[in-house]
């Protein structure tokens, strides 16, 4: 991996999820709802196996 | 040629170098996560015959000395380790994998009877969520129904909705079984929708990936994955460019082009997983998954002997290499989590290659699928087969995700602005 690489990488663990939940997009909408919705459970979270059709 | 097997590097790595995966132990080894998925084969032989199995194609034979089903007295005996493990670490919920092989080659009765057995076995309050993971081709609306009422949900394994996306997938004759897949798939969406888990796809980078995510989403599925085929530095996957120095990603593109679909689709149509684990693990969200991130692997398998594995992907790298030397009559779950091979599964970054653990993806990659990253000759520490794809892929949804974080303004990510770590 070259340096460029790594300097094209944008580092978004800092991004505010409501802000981002309120933009009209479905899919992203869709996937930090489920995101919020497992915070209190990390349970699925743990379910790797891949496998086999998501649980 | 001595083979190195998996975790017998990375067990000693795991050890000395405390990765946080899990509760910290006063001792400086990492505490094991207790399984949570408990794959249970129920039927050891398939109908089918697909020519890239890596199960009954590939290098591991133990498939042969194996008994076809799982006898009584191997389910009721998985059912009480199961039980045993879920009381003895408090698991509130669980996931049980009905798995093979065929599962269906004896009917629903026995995966019913297997999955009620475990719920019977797990101590109040906890609760089991059964799925069987299935070719499609025995599926009737008799068993569909019968799974529904038991709150057994169904996965189908199809690499397209359309004949040609599933030449591979054949019987032993040589039939295409398309036709009784896609019969499959469209019983559970249009009469068994609640027990419809979604779809399974092996990805193949020669198909035009528009033409199979579009007969995939006419199928209506809940959801589906998109799995890289079984292949390793010893034995590479089909097409993949991994030798020849010309910085090609055809398995990496092929997702990306999907990924674009997906994700600027007019509306949500379905879930698919490895696209959702990598936004998670970019915006530094915890997410599971075989193929991405360092979470620790919390699956087992228990085959139609009793015999404990770790998962058949890794029997894609050499004859055994799934055994634990562990079985449900003589040993528990957690004796399974002291083998080195699960252990470094659990390892997080510490179980892998020095250059993944420099990379500045290794938080989204994880080094990809365990399996994939083999070498005859230094075992299972190496980076993925499909490294360059996996960058491809993460840098590409980064990047979608970035666009749309600049669009909302305030919440536009930091650019890292530095070298690898």
């Amino acid at each position: 991996m070259t340096d460029r690489d790594a300097r094209d990488l944008p580092d978004l663990t800092a991004l505010d999820l409501e802000s981002l939940r309120r933009l009209d997009h479905p899919v992203l909408r869709d996937v930090l709802e489920r995101l919020q919705a497992r915070q209190d459970d990390g349970t699925e979270t743990l379910w790797g196996f891949n496998n086999s059709a998501p649980q | 040629m001595t083979r190195a097997g998996p975790g017998a590097e990375a067990g000693a790595g795991a050890g000395a170098e405390a990765s946080g995966t899990g509760a910290d132990a006063a001792d400086g080894v990492p505490a094991r996560v207790p399984f949570r998925q408990f794959v249970v084969k129920t039927h050891a032989r398939c109908n089918l015959a697909c020519r890239y199995c890596y199960l009954y194609s590939g290098p591991d034979r133990g498939w042969r000395a194996r008994p076809p089903t799982a006898s009584a007295a191997v389910r009721e005996q998985t059912a009480r380790r199961i039980g045993e493990h879920a009381a003895r670490h408090r698991l509130r919920r669980l996931s049980l994998v009905l798995h093979g092989g065929e599962p269906l080659l004896h009917g629903a009765g026995p995966l019913v009877a297997y999955t009620e057995a475990v719920r019977r076995a797990v101590p109040a309050g906890s609760t089991v969520h059964a799925t069987v993971q299935t070719n499609g081709t025995l599926l009737t609306d008799e068993s569909a129904a019968l799974l529904s009422e038991h709150r057994i949900t169904v996965g189908l394994s199809i690499d397209g909705g359309l004949p040609h996306h599933n030449r591979l997938r054949v019987d032993h004759a040589g039939r295409p079984s398309h036709a009784a897949v896609v019969r499959a798939a469209r019983l559970l969406a249009d009469r068994h929708r609640t027990a419809y888990a979604g779809l399974l796809v092996v990805v193949d980078p020669t198909l035009d990936p528009a033409e199979v995510h579009r007969s995939l989403l006419e199928l209506d599925p809940p959801a589906l994955d998109l799995l890289l085929p079984h292949g390793n530095w010893t034995t590479p996957p089909p097409g993949a460019r991994v030798a020849d120095g010309s910085g090609a990603t055809p398995y990496g593109d092929w997702l990306c082009a999907v990924f674009d679909l997906w994700w600027r689709a007019p509306r949500h149509r379905t879930r698919i997983r490895l696209f959702e684990q990598c936004l998670a693990l970019l915006l530094g969200r915890p997410a599971a998954g075989e193929s991405l991130g360092t979470a620790p692997f919390t699956a087992v398998v228990v085959e139609t002997d009793g015999t404990l594995e770790q998962v058949d992907s890794l029997k894609s790298a050499y004859d055994g290499a799934a055994a634990t030397g562990l079985d449900v009559f003589r040993h528990t779950f957690d004796e399974a989590l002291d083998h080195p091979g699960i252990a470094a599964r659990q390892a997080g970054a510490a179980a892998l290659a020095a250059e993944c653990r420099a990379c500045p993806v290794v938080r989204v990659c994880g080094g990809g699928n365990y399996a994939h990253r083999y070498r005859a000759e230094t075992g299972f520490v190496n980076p993925s087969v499909y490294c360059a794809d996996l960058m491809r892929l993460i840098r590409h949804v980064a990047a979608a995700l970035a666009a749309e974080a600049a669009a909302a303004g305030p919440a536009a990510p930091r650019t890292t602005g530095g070298g690898p770590r």
